[in-house]
């Protein structure tokens, strides 16, 4: 929806030229948006981190994060920059999101391993007596 | 065609104006946020995502009262949620962090404590087989101990039959002067002679032995005549048969040191000098044995 939209926002720049006045006030918001360098650099980041840890949990959101990204990237190539910003922000998010699912999988894991050698020391601990 | 597409564009327009306004996604961004807040682990362990989750929902619910571009608000709304979610998660896997640290700490704790009881059951047990060789040692000791105490029994015993046989081969008699043997008879000086008769070879060989087996003691020997012929020439036939027996116990071995010669002329007759029968028993040689060392000396010269 929002990538319509956007799309929306960019031919409306030719229509501008044609007439409509009102259709102008909107746009303004649209067209007046600087290039989301410093959201792109955030979510490029994010996806970074997140990319050695998601291989089994996060994988979903890392993947969103990454098409996300490329399509704020490509946005930003063409202009769309209101566009560009919103992906890249939905990016560093989704990126951030998928590497705290990943850690917390990891952790998780290593617990439930330490808790199992825990067991077995506190075993080994009763069967050595005293 | 021109025309088709500024309709087109119209139309997109138009739905972009006309979305609604993100009700949906406001109402997920606030359960989303509602859900992080009251969870106590996020508020201890991720307060600073959750203020973020906080600032986010913050800025879609202005855009929404703004009313704001409803793609705005639903974007949002929807870093609002995620944050939520991040915040969410976050608490857990600190919580999750700190179960593990305090499993590393009790994992720590009982693997020393595992390593010290090893050690302890390692002492034990070297403590145990020292003890073990200890005993092990000291009754092969007693035994080797034993084994020579008996050993030594035996000798000693052996040596007494044997010089218990010697003496009494040798008629050893003991008086206060010690161990006194009489050889003679007629075996072992013609009249007037001072040459050992083979007759007398054995008696010799029996003393001899005697005097190996018990080497602490020493001897003396007194030499004696018949009355034939004057005191003088008695006293020197009487030391010369004295000398005699020391010269052929020498031969066979005995330290000269250990012997003492006397001549005791025709004194101290044994049988009557006034029969043949009676001068050859006089004629003879006494041996007296000093004590065993150790033995109380019972001194005197009585005989």
């Amino acid at each position: 929806m929002i990538t319509y939209v956007c799309k929306a926002c960019i031919d409306l720049s030719d229509l501008q030229r044609a007439s409509a006045i009102a259709l102008a006030v909107t746009l303004a918001a649209c067209s007046s948006t600087p290039p989301p360098k410093e959201q792109i650099q955030a979510a490029r980041a994010a996806v970074s981190q997140a990319q050695p840890v998601a291989m089994r949990d996060g994988v979903a959101e890392l993947t969103a994060a990454q098409i996300k990204l490329a399509r704020a990237e490509q946005d930003m190539e063409r202009g769309d920059n209101a566009q560009a910003r919103m992906l890249a922000e939905q990016a560093e998010v989704d990126a951030r999101y998928a590497w705290t699912i990943a850690e917390n999988a990891r952790v998780q894991r290593a617990a439930a391993e330490a808790n199992q050698s825990a067991k077995q020391l506190r075993d080994e601990l009763e069967r050595s007596g005293k | 065609m021109r025309q088709l597409a500024a309709v087109a564009a119209s139309v997109l327009v138009a739905a972009c104006v006309s979305v609604p306004p993100a009700n949906n996604e406001m109402d997920n961004a606030r359960a989303a946020y509602r859900l992080a807040a009251s969870n106590q682990q996020v508020q201890a362990r991720a307060p600073v995502e959750l203020q973020l989750a906080q600032r986010a929902l913050g800025e879609a619910e202005r855009l929404q009262k703004a009313d704001a571009d409803p793609t705005m608000i639903a974007h949002s709304a929807y870093l609002a949620e995620q944050r939520a979610r991040i915040a969410i998660k976050t608490g857990e896997l600190r919580e999750t962090e700190a179960a593990m640290a305090t499993a590393g700490e009790q994992r720590s704790r009982m693997q020393a404590e595992l390593s010290a009881r090893a050690r302890e059951r390692e002492q034990a047990l070297t403590q145990k087989r020292d003890a073990d060789l200890q005993i092990k040692q000291a009754r092969i000791a007693a035994e080797q101990a034993a084994a020579e105490k008996r050993a030594s029994e035996e000798r000693a015993s052996q040596l007494n039959s044997e010089v218990s046989r010697l003496q009494g081969e040798l008629k050893a008699r003991e008086t206060d002067r010690g161990t006194v043997m009489t050889l003679g008879n007629d075996v072992l000086f013609d009249s007037g002679a001072s040459v050992l008769k083979p007759g007398g070879r054995k008696a010799i060989d029996n003393l001899a032995q005697l005097m190996q087996k018990q080497p602490g003691r020493s001897v003396e020997i007194e030499g004696f005549a018949d009355a034939t012929g004057s005191p003088d020439t008695n006293r020197k036939l009487s030391e010369a048969r004295a000398a005699a027996v020391k010269q052929a116990l020498v031969e066979r071995g005995v330290d000269a040191a250990r012997i003492q010669t006397r001549g005791m002329g025709s004194s101290f007759p044994i049988a009557s000098n006034e029969t043949a029968v009676g001068r050859q028993l006089n004629r003879r040689v006494e041996v007296v044995f000093s004590p065993q060392p150790g033995t109380p000396s019972a001194g005197g010269t009585a005989r």
